[in-house]
């Protein structure tokens, strides 16, 4: 039997293309709404992944330096490093920076690092020198748009990019990291100036503390293959009084508490779009279907089954969102990796938006079906 | 001659009560092969609805109806289960506006109808450009209906009643958007492609100028229908 869909299409593809180029640009959005969640996730642990920790120590009491402050003493990372099954320790100081780049704010997420101990540093850096002072220098990651050489002010003080880290590593709000030694982060974080010293002294007098700055937000550990983690972790939080969690938790941390919203609000944006291809695809057939009411009656009366004219709306329907996705497939394909936000095109991501796209298609098709099936084969009698 | 259509006391009453209406008061109609019958009658007077009874497009109320000798309607009811199958194996129809697909090409608006009936393409295909060639409008097969005149249409629209080889041509007023002489011209072409390939054919008309070319003539008027004169 003649396929009559593809008829029908050919006679008149400048309204189907029309229709398919705006449907289209929907499917693009809502696969840019997938790509930009996928980039959110994968940003929130980026610096978790870079860090390749088995267990997160943080102070006792809060979730750790991602989610809200934690302050524990630095000389841990000696004390956490010598318990049985640690094989590796890292000292980790957080803060965010917004400072003047070219006469822009430029937002930074300054992670500073013991430079001694095996944790928690940059891995792979693919221009310029690793730190090698103790002060004034800095490693930025290639998302912060610097070059080696480049000079930024971060707090009172300039600091020399020395180098450019290849990890796509971002704070878990989507800030480029810069790398820092673990004392110069900790006297941006911690150190008081002056005048907050001298206004200390006069609320407590000589008692006032001075500025301690040995102070870290996290120790990271990595045990010794086959050392059961919930072991350390329980000795750890036991008898150190602090947090210690895996990786994992960590993960859960991030994605559930930091994530969560942009995720929910993805979703709700992305079933509104899809809501809306269908209504379209919905109205455009059920449209496409009315008017072709005497050709169905005709149809009808010449003895075609229905099966003949269920083929030709839903098929006109598959056809019309097979071609929108493909639309919106190769300008996400053109056009993701442009925009300002990090987008990820994740395989099953695009998969399922064609199934549940094809799905909606029938779903679309319907009411012109049921009204095709209602057309009285008489109508086709007459002038 | 076989019998192709034949109706007795077929009846179809619309509403109930005080709202009935009789738009059909007890039909006789005889049709045999190769007969060309014309159903005349002014606008309301019932004979598109018996048209559509014997098409098995509207149940009729009572009455006996066979097609092709198969008992179609009695007992005031259907007796057969698919009437579109009965409509696409045994029936082919011409109506007053050709009725042509818009988005299928000449050939394809009359391959389908061949196709339908579950001819191969290629059968199809050969079948239908043989009917259009005979109806001279072979040239334009590729063409799009709305690329044609309302005569080549109604030539097409033929050729499509007739490639799957049915029993009856149905008719609905297959000269009311044809000139005089088109239409007579219509009228001759059906009566010898009914004799030629023994098909019978109902024509419903209004058009009295045309009743030449029939073999016999059946008038109605508010829903009666007089035995048919030759």
């Amino acid at each position: 039997m003649m396929d009559l869909a593809v008829r029908d299409i050919r006679r008149n593809p400048r309204r189907f293309m029309m229709t398919c180029a705006g449907v289209g640009l929907l499917m693009l959005v809502v696969m840019g709404m997938s790509g930009i969640y996928r980039g959110i996730i994968d940003d929130a642990t980026s610096l978790l992944n870079a860090t390749d920790a088995d267990v997160w120590v943080v102070q006792e009491g809060t979730n750790g330096p991602f989610a809200e402050d934690s302050r524990l003493p630095e000389d841990l990372k000696k004390t956490l490093r010598g318990m049985s099954g640690v094989v590796a320790s890292g000292a980790l100081s957080f803060q965010t920076f917004q400072t003047q780049w070219k006469e822009k704010p430029l937002r930074l997420f300054a992670v500073g690092y013991d430079q001694a101990l095996e944790l928690g540093g940059p891995v792979n850096i693919i221009e310029g020198r690793p730190i090698r002072r103790s002060h004034y220098e800095m490693l930025a990651g290639v998302r912060s748009g610097l070059s080696a050489g480049d000079v930024i002010t971060l707090g009172n003080d300039g600091y020399t990019v020395v180098g450019i880290v290849s990890d796509n590593v971002v704070s878990p709000g989507g800030d480029p990291v810069v790398y820092l030694t673990l004392p110069d982060a900790q006297e941006l974080l911690f150190k008081k100036d002056n005048a907050a010293i001298r206004n200390d002294r006069a609320r407590a007098g000589e008692k006032a503390p001075g500025a301690d700055t040995h102070i870290v937000n996290a120790v990271v550990l990595r045990l010794a293959d086959g050392r059961p983690m919930e072991r350390v972790i329980d000795d750890i939080s036991r008898w150190k009084h602090l947090r210690a969690m895996s990786a994992a938790d960590q993960e859960k941390i991030l994605t559930g508490g930091m994530v969560e919203k942009s995720k929910m609000q993805l979703w709700l944006f992305r079933t509104i779009l899809i809501i809306v291809s269908m209504a379209v695809i919905a109205l455009v057939i059920y449209t496409q279907t009315m008017e072709k009411t005497r050709e169905i009656a005709t149809l009808k009366l010449i003895g075609s089954p229905d099966s003949v004219i269920v083929r030709l709306i839903l098929e006109q329907a598959l056809l019309m969102g097979f071609a929108a996705y493909w639309i919106g497939f190769v300008l996400f394909q053109l056009t993701y990796s442009k925009f300002p936000k990090r987008m990820i095109a994740n395989p099953f991501d695009l998969q399922a938006l064609f199934a549940v796209v094809m799905v909606i298609c029938v779903i679309a098709s319907i009411s012109g079906i049921r009204s095709a099936l209602r057309v009285d084969p008489a109508r086709a009698l007459g002038g | 001659m076989k019998e192709v259509v034949f109706t007795s006391g077929l009846r179809k009453v619309f509403g109930s009560g005080d709202t009935e209406v009789v738009a059909l008061a007890g039909a006789d109609v005889q049709l045999a092969e190769g007969e060309v019958s014309a159903i005349l009658g002014p606008s309301g007077s019932g004979k598109t609805t018996l048209l559509m009874c014997i098409g098995g497009i509207l149940e009729p109320t009572s009455g006996l109806m066979r097609i092709g000798g198969e008992d179609v309607y009695s007992g005031g009811r259907w007796r057969i289960g698919d009437l579109r199958r009965l409509r696409r194996e045994k029936m082919g129809f011409i109506f007053q506006a050709h009725n042509l697909i818009p988005f299928l090409t000449i050939i394809e608006n009359v391959t389908i109808a061949a196709e339908l009936v579950g001819a191969p393409k290629a059968e199809a295909r050969s079948r239908s450009m043989e009917l259009l060639d005979y109806l001279e409008v072979a040239n334009r097969a590729d063409k799009y209906p709305a690329t044609l005149s309302g005569g080549e249409r109604q030539r097409v629209a033929i050729a499509r009643a007739l490639v799957h080889g049915p029993r009856l041509i149905l008719a609905d007023e297959p000269t009311a958007s044809l000139d005089t002489e088109r239409g007579a011209k219509v009228i001759a072409l059906l009566r010898k492609l009914a004799k030629e390939r023994n098909v019978g054919v109902i024509a419903v008309t209004h058009d009295v100028r045309m009743l030449d070319g029939f073999d016999r003539i059946y008038r109605m008027k508010d829903g009666v229908i007089n035995g048919g004169e030759g």
